[in-house]
């Protein structure tokens, strides 16, 4: 009885204790809940700013967009939201691609050479001159989704002093959990 | 075996090594077809116009503009498979799936950039592509593309 008694006393039952020490330790929970996220925001690393490039050639692949630019003034632009292409010329191509929408990304880098063809010939005479293979052309392709979900990619080529940028300011911003393994 | 044999041995493997090392490094964007693959080209009787494609797949005509001189076979590929192939002032056409394509130029051309060619095909559509000897493959609009269809021979091919 004197427990019943006291218990009435302070207005609160074993039951509505609990519940009290619970709705404290939520209120206190929720208090942290931004400080924690705030902390995560501050220790992720900002978007990296955009860049541009010159050196890149279009070999097609955009939906919607016709032909190809194969002109080294073309210009890329690798920004945390989207990738932009700006071509030269009289008709130039231009188009833009979110980087959420871009589901794999595969590097190739293409060498030629008098190998190029298998001729042993011309590996035998590259051997001679101290190297059979003159030139690597480097090449990206991006696979991305459509707003209606179907697939599309683009191929670029890359040159041989950006070509290293490039793929890292894409590796940068392509989420990482699609984009595919580098060749 | 002698030492100059044995000379002689190691100078033919140092030289051959970079023809081996190049090879297995080279990678192409994208896949051509199949190298060994020999065809022959086969002239229709009778003039073709070109089809609307087939409920659910895109139509691709595909048409060479030669040079001056002797002609020889070209061809294009899509995704790894030859689809056409083709002697100058010829053209042909195929049905593909709607979807990312990855065209190839090949046969007797030089090897580069201009020979790829990606497409996003869409259901219903006819997509036009030039092949030259020097320029490799590019994509036309359909009221450039009639000046070629129109002039040109049809053909289609067969494996040998």
């Amino acid at each position: 009885m004197t427990t019943s008694h006291s218990q009435s006393a302070s207005g609160a039952t074993p039951g509505s204790g609990r519940v009290l020490a619970l709705m404290v330790l939520g209120a206190v929970l929720l208090q942290m809940m931004p400080l924690a996220s705030s902390r995560q925001e501050a220790g992720k690393p900002p978007p990296p700013a955009p860049r541009t490039w010159s050196n890149v050639m279009y070999l097609g692949g955009v939906a919607g967009i016709r032909g190809k630019s194969l002109d080294w003034k073309n210009r890329l632009t690798v920004s945390a939201s989207a990738i932009r292409f700006e071509g030269t010329g009289k008709q130039p191509i231009r188009f833009e691609i979110s980087t959420a929408s871009i589901r794999a990304m595969d590097y190739s880098g293409h060498k030629r050479g008098n190998a190029d063809n298998g001729n042993f010939i011309g590996g035998l005479a590259g051997g001679l001159i101290g190297s059979s293979i003159k030139s690597t052309d480097h090449y990206v392709l991006l696979e991305y989704l459509l707003p209606d979900g179907s697939p599309s990619a683009v191929l670029l080529r890359l040159h041989k002093d950006n070509q290293e940028e490039i793929i890292a300011a894409l590796r940068a911003v392509i989420p990482a959990t699609e984009a595919g393994p580098a060749r | 075996m002698t030492r100059p044999a044995a000379g002689a041995l190691l100078s033919l493997m140092l030289l051959a090594m970079p023809c081996v090392t190049a090879d297995a490094v080279a990678q192409e964007p994208v896949q051509c077809g199949p190298e060994d693959e020999k065809n022959e080209i086969v002239k229709p009787k009778n003039k073709q116009t070109v089809p609307a494609p087939s409920p659910g797949k895109a139509m691709v005509v595909v048409m060479y503009k030669g040079i001056m001189g002797k002609s020889y076979q070209v061809k294009l590929s899509v995704d790894g498979q030859w689809r056409a192939v083709l002697k100058k002032n010829q053209f042909s056409f195929f049905e593909i799936d709607p979807g990312v394509r990855r065209l190839c130029w090949g046969g007797r051309v030089a090897k580069r950039d201009d020979n790829y060619l990606l497409l996003t095909a869409q259901t219903g559509r006819t997509y036009y592509i030039l092949g030259t000897f020097r320029d490799g493959i590019t994509e036309l609009d359909s009221k450039d593309a009639q000046k070629f269809t129109s002039d040109y021979d049809y053909v289609t091919f067969a494996v040998r």
